[in-house]
């Protein structure tokens, strides 16, 4: 799709300068970190994810300066970041207590999650932690929107069937 | 009624809206295009190799042609300066530089 020359100068007058990049991922941090634990269940891998997500924000500042939703674009990012650590480890939930509510079901929802498919858990993070829409949904996991809703449903089937077990 | 198991999961995605942020999650800083970092290496290499180039063309690197040319032109230097010796010479060094050029000389032949 051609970008018209019109839409090119509104873009760079609408860029958004270093320093404001910068400023906006410093804000963000912590909302990375939490996606990411959301995700990944552990915060040990939680931190290398969102640690990695930063570094690849940094690295497109420019996408950065002139995209026009940071966060949905960001969001993709730590997604990415997350379904790919989880894939290539599988680290052993660890026992470190949660901030809030019972310690032992925080735990068993914890390794109830750790044995689903990575991108279950991103669809269930996606839906249940930062409450998106199923559009929302379907761009941050580059999914068709009709696709979501069978995605998420099988994703919570696989969760109650784990967590029976 | 068996409750869902839908209501810990959630109950977890709101604890991790309260998880504390590691401090040393940093913010890296922008970093340089990556045509920038290029700019260093690429500028090396080119001035390498420009010197390079220099320095072959330089002439301190005699190409195969040029040596056979050196070595004929001294070898016939060598022999003239035989055949001078040979005209000019008393007749004892004569005879001495006679034997000389008949047992082969020190010259490249």
């Amino acid at each position: 799709m051609q970008i018209s020359l019109s839409s090119r100068i509104q873009s760079f007058a609408n860029a958004r300068t270093t320093t404001e990049v910068e400023s906006l991922l410093r804000d963000a941090r912590p909302w990375i970190y939490r996606l990411a634990l959301a995700i990944t269940a552990s915060p040990e891998a939680a931190e290398d994810v969102a640690q990695e997500a930063l570094i690849r924000a940094a690295r497109s500042t420019d996408k950065l300066k002139t995209v026009e939703e940071p966060k949905a674009w960001l969001r993709t990012v730590v997604v990415r970041c997350a379904i790919t650590s989880i894939k290539k480890t599988a680290l052993p939930v660890t026992v470190a207590s949660s901030t809030e509510g019972d310690p032992t079901e925080s735990l068993a929802v914890r390794e109830t999650l750790s044995r689903l498919d990575p991108t279950d858990r991103a669809v269930l993070a996606l839906a249940h932690f930062e409450d998106l829409s199923y559009a929302e949904i379907g761009q941050a996991l580059d999914i068709p929107v009709g696709t979501v809703a069978s995605r998420l449903h099988a994703a919570r089937e696989a969760f109650r069937k784990e967590w029976r077990k | 009624m068996t409750p869902d198991p839908i209501d810990p999961l959630q109950s977890f995605y709101n604890d991790c809206h309260l998880a504390p942020v590691p401090e040393s999650l940093t913010v890296v800083p922008a970093m340089l295009p990556w045509w920038c970092r290029l700019i260093v290496p690429a500028g090396g290499l080119g001035f390498g190799g420009l010197l390079a180039l220099v320095l072959l063309t330089s002439g301190s690197n005699p190409t195969k042609q040029e040596a056979l040319e050196a070595t004929r032109n001294f070898a016939r230097a060598k022999y003239d300066f035989a055949m001078n010796q040979k005209t000019v010479a008393p007749p004892k060094e004569r005879l001495h530089s006679e034997r000389k050029m008949l047992a082969g000389g020190p010259w490249i032949g």
